[in-house]
């Protein structure tokens, strides 16, 4: 009686006093229940916008060295292999190529991939086949090189695996040495941790953890590696409640996806499947068992064991590895003699290929941003495909800054920069920007930002303007001294370069010598309105203050503003808006947005052949003559120098037959540099071209040209006269009636062997 | 084949080789039925031939995108190639960018030079989009 009076009492108490104690914990389970839940459904990873370099289009006649070749795979992430049959792989023979490319989507459509025989011969693409076939084919396109990718904010980057996509040798490695009892548990492993425990005991040491994948999925996705108590109830708990609501094979692939297992610079390196790009260049289902083994062994610590840093720490450890494999019979022996035998890494591997090129990634994102919001851009997987051409991009990167660093060393200057812009004269498609001499650093990109003064390079403007007004190449323009006011006592006297003043001048020959004083007199007589148009017209958006001291280039623009600039010229007048990006593309390969090739005739092409003929003459006689010294004068280079006042700025803008360059070199204080156009931007404008593979350029020229010989009588300031012939092109109605023999095309056959000869001559230089 | 005008043939040579191609023709496919012009004959190669009856097969089904992607593809290859030029104004004039017909159009006659058949197409293309912007 008197126990039946307590006990409820008692039982009430306790009751309480255990629903004191578990309300809080329940209510904290359900919290944990909740964040599991929350990152588990929907988007579990921000997917990050991967970037792509231009395809390589194979064909017959395609001007391409096989070493060219073999690079532009290798930057693609192809791996050489014995057999050439798996994809992304290839097989060198001499001169002869057995490429297997990979499936591809392309903004075009899907590419299956393709078994190919690539041979070369005289620098170029001879020989195009199927494999297996032997069919030829007319244009083959290797899937492009990723470059980069726009990365959360926490830097995560990363290749996202479904549970099919696993090679089923890497799921039993991982369990056999990771989580034994994954399948039995539900969570946490009393079993396991019983184990361990024995065994650190007798070790004396740490040698056996006794977490479970699933509470080391835990720890990555939502806990820090505090080592507390309540750390790791937490993660028992969060640990219960993923094996409650999801399946083995969902755990088992998000670990696959989050397993940290590496750094490349900012880059943190998550999952086996961009691990497996990273460490070997290849895809995971193509992975070797010691590769397998490899990544397996990183878990336990990938900088403690970093296989560049720490060969013979992951040596060891990989054989720690391989020696589960075996005794689990997941190998045969002969396979786990043979992989221990293995290198580590193949050589070459473990190059960083994403984000090489941090100015053109700048300049990327600059252009999506007109279109897309930064959240976008970094957590949808979009696909973006870039027009970069990776080999030339990194050949001019090198080139730029050993020429640049040769200048300092000969010239004696010091804290020289500048930057570079490659475009494709005919599709307006920049193949490469170069920020600065530190390509591989992100930071101040001078290709974009950098606005300084371009001195003659706008010159062409006004000579275009005068084109188009009605002067002809031999008209006759006074390069004599001028005195310029505004009205007040301030009286500006420009300058030539060479402090002389030349006289009388045709009008080619004061643009091919960048003749100042000839240049003020012409803008004046053109008058500001129209020359600024023509500059407006050519591309120019930045607003032109309408003084004298514009004609001779008195206005800060930025490299690829004057490519724009020049881009117009090189197409022969028609306006096209430079392009980084071709098409973007979903995460499930939908197109989403392209930028087409939009094309508009601003000038007519008569005009502009006649200003490019004179651009020539620059190279070929005037401003940029030393040009010949690097690249022969069989090239038929257009171009155009500048220099600014106390030379602050050097430039070059120039164009082959494919591509328009712009260089600009100075120093980012301002200060002089010492160096001309001619002396500084040009040298560094020739070496990079050379090793782009150009051809003689071709101006194309118009049916409405017609060619004429001009007796030259020319008699400079206390000199006697002297005359010399010269052929020159004229609009039809502009041709001149006073020459001395008129032709209506250009078959003066002494001078074309003249020429011929002389061109013979300088590419054997 | 080259498209471009060489100004070392004499205008006899031209107008014989114009009247050639218009007399027998060299395409390596079937006649273009195209509206614009019925009587040009768009010219194939073997490099960008396949391209451009892709190109032409996906303007079929208005796919314009990805025809214009082939034919910015195979413009990439041969950007001196007039026909090419000309098969894009025709793509943008089939989705009424009339603008852009009329620049693709004239820059393909940049290429084509004045007596050929090609920039007789491209001054009937000209034509209509004007017509149309109307």
């Amino acid at each position: 009686m008197k126990l039946r009076k307590i006990f409820w009492p008692i039982l009430v108490a306790l009751g309480s006093l255990i629903l004191l104690i578990s309300l809080p914990l329940i209510n904290h389970i359900k919290d944990l229940e909740i964040r599991v839940e929350k990152k588990f459904e929907g988007k579990r990873w921000a997917i990050p916008a991967s970037v792509f370099a231009r395809p390589l289009e194979l064909y017959i006649g395609k001007k391409l060295t096989p070493e060219a070749f073999e690079q532009e795979l290798l930057l693609a992430g192809y791996n050489k292999e014995n057999s050439g049959k798996g994809q992304a792989g290839y097989l060198r023979q001499g001169q002869t190529f057995k490429v297997k490319t990979r499936d591809f989507h392309f903004a075009d459509g899907f590419q299956q991939s393709v078994d190919l025989t690539v041979s070369f011969g005289h620098d170029a693409v001879n020989g195009l086949t199927d494999s297996y076939s032997s069919k030829p084919l007319s244009t083959v396109r290797i899937d492009p090189a990723k470059i980069g990718s726009f990365l959360p904010q926490n830097n995560q980057d990363r290749i996202i695996l479904i549970y099919s996509d696993l090679p089923d040798l890497l799921v039993r490695t991982l369990l056999a040495v990771e989580d034994k009892n994954f399948n039995r548990h539900h969570g946490i492993d009393p079993y396991g941790i019983f184990r361990a425990l024995i065994k650190n005991i007798l070790a004396g040491r740490i040698v056996e953890g006794g977490s479970t994948l699933t509470q080391q999925l835990v720890k990555n996705f939502f806990l820090s590696s505090e080592r507390t108590w309540k750390r790791k109830i937490n993660e028992s708990l969060m640990a219960i409640i993923l094996e409650q609501k999801f399946s083995k094979n969902e755990i088992l692939t998000a670990y696959a996806n989050e397993i940290f297992l590496g750094q490349d610079g900012k880059r943190a390196v998550h999952g086996f499947g961009l691990a497996s790009q990273f460490y070997f260049h290849r895809s995971l289902d193509t992975l070797q068992p010691s590769q397998i083994a490899l990544l397996v062994a990183l878990i336990k610590g990938p900088s403690y064991y970093n296989p560049k840093k720490w060969e013979q720490r992951c040596l060891q450890r990989r054989q720690v590895v391989l020696d589960i494999m075996q005794k689990s019979e997941l190998i045969d022996d002969s396979t786990h003699e043979k992989a221990l035998t293995e290198p580590l890494l193949v050589p070459g591997s473990m190059k960083a290929a994403f984000n090489r090129f941090p100015a053109f990634i700048d300049l990327i994102k600059r252009q999506l941003r007109e279109h897309y919001q930064e959240k976008d851009l970094t957590s949808d997987g979009l696909k973006i495909f870039a027009t970069v051409d990776p080999l030339i991009q990194l050949n001019s990167e090198k080139i730029f800054s050993e020429t640049v660093t040769s200048l300092e060393h000969d010239q004696v200057v010091t804290k020289l920069e500048g930057a570079a812009i490659i475009v494709n004269r005919f599709s307006g498609e920049i193949v490469a920007l170069i920020g600065g001499r530190e390509s591989s650093r992100s930071g101040f990109n001078r290709a974009l930002d950098a606005r300084r003064q371009v001195g003659s390079l706008i010159k062409p403007a006004v000579y275009l303007t005068a084109l188009n007004s009605g002067y002809t190449l031999k008209s006759r323009l006074e390069d004599t001294a001028i005195r310029i006011t505004d009205g007040s006592e301030t009286a500006w006297r420009p300058k030539n370069y060479t402090r002389k003043e030349h006289g009388s001048v045709m009008l080619y020959q004061a643009l091919a010598h960048s003749y100042n004083l000839a240049t003020v007199r012409l803008g004046i007589d053109l008058g500001m309105d129209k020359i600024v148009h023509t500059l407006q017209n050519l591309g120019i958006k930045t607003p032109l203050q309408p003084y004298p001291s514009l004609y001779l280039g008195s206005v800060e623009l930025s490299p690829l503003e004057i490519s724009t600039m020049y881009l117009t010229l090189a197409t022969g007048g028609f306006f096209i808006p430079q392009r980084a990006i071709t098409s973007v593309l979903s995460a499930n390969d939908t197109l989403l947005q392209r930028s087409n090739l939009a094309i508009e005739q601003r000038f007519s092409a008569d005009t502009v052949f006649l200003l490019n003929h004179t651009l020539q003459r620059v190279v070929t006689e005037g401003t940029a003559k030393s040009l010949s010294k690097i690249l022969p004068r069989a090239y038929n280079i257009a171009g155009k120098t500048g220099t600014s006042n106390d030379l602050r700025d050097s430039w070059f803008a120039g164009f082959s037959d494919q591509y328009l360059g712009v260089v600009w070199i100075g120093r980012d204080d301002n200060v002089s540099c010492g160096l001309s156009g001619a002396t500084g931007a040009l040298p560094v404008w020739g070496e990079i071209m050379k090793a782009v593979p150009i051809e003689p350029l071709q101006l194309g020229q118009p049916t409405g040209i017609k060619w004429a010989s001009i007796t030259n009588k020319k008699r400079n300031p206390g000199q006697s006269s002297n005359k010399s012939t010269l052929r020159l092109p004229f609009t039809q109605h502009s041709l001149p009636k006073d020459t001395a023999s008129r032709t209506k095309d250009n078959t003066n056959l002494a001078k074309d062997v003249e020429e011929f000869v002389q061109s013979i001559f300088d590419y054997f230089q | 084949m080259k498209n471009h005008h060489s100004p070392l043939l004499s205008l006899s040579s031209m107008l014989l080789i114009t009247t050639i191609l218009l007399g027998q023709g060299c395409t390596l496919a079937p006649r273009d039925d195209n509206q614009v012009n019925p009587q040009y004959q768009i010219q194939y190669n073997e490099r960008t031939g396949e391209l451009q009856l892709q190109a032409e097969n996906a303007a079929k089904v208005k796919d314009f995108n990805r025809a214009e992607l082939l034919l910015e593809r195979a413009i990439r290859i041969e950007p001196r190639n007039g026909n090419l030029w000309y098969s894009l104004a025709k793509v943008n004039l089939a989705q009424d960018k009339y603008d852009l017909a009329v620049q693709c159009s004239r820059k393909s006659n940049s290429l084509a030079g004045n007596l050929s058949a090609l920039y007789i197409a491209n001054q009937k293309l000209i034509e209509l989009a004007h017509k149309r912007m109307k």
